[in-house]
């Protein structure tokens, strides 16, 4: 019998370490389990911010429907990268002249979208109604722009003395009611102009609106004589920087304007759908690489 | 284990359970160095994939220190302090000083919300404010009251607010704006939703904003309201984000309020600035240790 006590209290001793080795593996379950669900709550929460500060930044740009209304004949194609965006595009009249402006704020998602905030709320009080009219200089507007992201954006912070080289490329154009004619400034962006079969790039100064050597030089300003049924094309550098394609290549400003010639007899409705399967296809469900907005204007 | 009811003698019964006693305690065993390993490779993943949502944020959080640096204030003011504790990397407070002709401002915001969103409404704000001084830069005179009423129409055309559609968003921020006399004969103070606190010959005044934001209210546009305190050289203002009265914490859980501010500021109120500001972040730090950050938190102190 001693020897099944013996026995028994082993068996005991046991099951009192099964026990134990049972209950720690539940905790490290429950461990993994309170990991996981405090790194999707996070991440979830994160999201959800994202996506109320898409609806801020949505509430500051136009929609298409009211781009439309002063516009016309147009359409808007404006495809973030992430959920919030770096690009922008807006609009301002007055009893005179309509203008648009497609902008594109260095970086993409939150930090682009940040600098686009900025951006577009300086531009709203630079355009307002009272200021603007076709006698109004389109490079001395994107002047004023540079002055409010360099005194906004301080030359370093303090914490670890590095510069912030953001700033932001941009496309102003001023119409007369008429559209016979634009005066425009641009920011190291190209505006594409389709005429009886030809492209006409009209190309502006080539520095950004932020911290340059060339900073002190102003924003030239141009005149450009419109004929009725002219595309006129603003846009950001997403479409043409974007790789894909056969050979995994940048999409690049010839097949850019390749494309807008094309496209430039069709309807505009017609072209916006054209567009974005060609983009796409382009993709092929590569990683878009950047905010992607083209506007096209029928005149 | 119903190891007892299957006992059939010491040689057999017995060592059958032993045996699969044993099996199964390496099998928990194995289960467990198994476990050690998902929580050491979840813990990884996560960390990583945090690494990853948050590497757009942490770089945005360098545009939000040069839109709103810290010696900017510096430039203005000589004496000063501010102590901020933002929940997330990015923050819904910001401060700006600027000068005016014949004012130093000193502005401090709480935007709705927090984390991005927040952020997205200090960019609003800060342009919304300096759009607002471009229009009094040549006046000999500020009226903090005006600049906020300015400043809540930007804020509500930017934001589409009030309207029904989908796009309209009615958040806003509450905002201190001091505009300290260059003269020295006071300052002059206009809140929306934020109070200010006025410190002199050891006595703190509390003075408070108007109860509304800038930005979309139901109780419609009233004028804001603005104070001359008769603040001396020396005297020190405080501007303080309205969250740290509502920061739950401390031993008992409760709302830091309105009463524990103006202690905490009545006990450093002698002590030079830079000290301050130690004191604020430990109060504050010692307040919220083991409760949920609800809001960020900013507290800023000004010499007249």
């Amino acid at each position: 019998m001693n020897e099944y006590a013996e026995l028994q209290s082993e068996i005991a001793r046991q099951e009192a370490q099964i026990e134990e080795l049972e209950q720690l593996a539940q905790e490290k379950r429950d461990e993994i389990q309170r990991i996981t669900q405090e790194y999707e709550t996070t991440a979830s929460d994160l999201k959800a911010g994202i996506h109320y500060a898409e609806r801020i930044q949505r509430a500051v740009i136009p929609t298409d429907t009211e781009f439309k209304a002063l516009f016309g004949d147009c359409f808007v194609y404006f495809v973030p990268r992430d959920i919030v965006s770096g690009d922008f595009y807006t609009y301002a009249a007055s009893s005179d002249c309509k203008i648009a402006v497609v902008a594109d704020c260095t970086g993409h998602g939150v930090p682009g979208g940040l600098l686009s905030m900025l951006g577009l709320s300086a531009l709203k009080d630079l355009l307002s109604e009272n200021v603007i009219s076709m006698d109004l200089n389109p490079g001395e507007i994107l002047d004023s722009l540079r002055k409010f992201v360099l005194t906004s954006l301080a030359e370093s912070d303090e914490s670890d003395g590095t510069t912030v080289r953001d700033g932001m490329d941009f496309t102003l154009c001023i119409f007369d009611n008429g559209m016979t004619h634009m005066r425009f400034a641009t920011a190291n962006h190209t505006i594409y102009v389709a005429r009886n079969g030809e492209i006409i790039k009209l190309k502006g100064s080539r520095t950004p609106i932020g911290r340059h050597p060339k900073q002190d030089e102003p924003f030239e300003s141009f005149t450009f004589d419109l004929q009725p049924d002219d595309m006129v094309y603003l846009c950001s550098d997403g479409i043409q920087d974007q790789f894909g394609g056969a050979d995994d290549v940048k999409f690049t400003t010839r097949r850019l304007a390749e494309m807008l010639l094309d496209q430039s007899v069709n309807d505009t409705r017609t072209q916006l759908a054209n567009i974005s399967k060609i983009v796409d296809d382009w993709q092929a469900g590569r990683m878009q690489y950047d905010d992607q907005t083209l506007i096209g204007i029928r005149i | 284990m119903e190891t007892s009811a299957t006992y059939h003698g010491p040689d057999t019964g017995c060592k059958k359970i032993l045996d699969d006693n044993k099996q199964r305690i390496r099998e928990l065993q194995a289960t467990i160095a198994d476990l050690d390993a998902t929580i050491q490779a979840e813990t990884e993943r996560c960390a990583n994939a945090d690494i990853q949502n948050t590497a757009g944020i942490r770089y945005a959080q360098r545009i939000q220190r040069a839109a709103f640096p810290l010696k900017e204030i510096g430039g203005i003011f000589s004496d000063y302090f501010v102590f901020t504790k933002p929940l997330g990397i990015v923050t819904g407070d910001f401060y700006k000083a600027l000068t005016i002709k014949n004012y130093k401002i000193f502005a401090l915001a709480d935007c709705a919300g927090h984390g991005v969103p927040g952020a997205f409404l200090t960019m609003l704000g800060i342009a919304a404010l300096k759009e607002s001084m471009a229009i009094h830069y040549n006046d000999d005179d500020i009226h903090p009251s005006e600049i906020l009423g300015e400043m809540r129409q930007f804020v509500k055309t930017s934001l589409r607010s009030g309207n029904d559609g989908i796009d309209n968003i009615n958040d806003g921020m509450n905002l201190t704006l001091c505009a300290f006399r260059n003269d020295g004969e006071g300052v002059v103070f206009a809140g929306a939703n934020q109070n200010v606190y006025h410190y002199s010959n050891g006595a703190t005044t509390s003075y408070c904003g108007d109860r509304m934001p800038i930005g979309w209210s139901f109780k419609g546009d009233g004028p804001f309201t603005e104070t001359l305190i008769p603040a001396k050289k020396g005297d020190i203002i405080y501007l303080v984000t309205d969250s740290i009265q509502s920061q739950f914490g401390g031993p008992n859980n409760v709302k830091f309020s309105v009463k524990r501010l103006v202690a905490m500021l009545e006990a450093i109120a002698a002590m030079p600035l830079d000290e301050q500001k130690s004191v604020v972040a430990k109060t504050i730090n010692d307040w919220v240790e083991g409760h949920i950050l609800v809001d960020d938190l900013t507290v800023a102190g000004v010499r007249v």
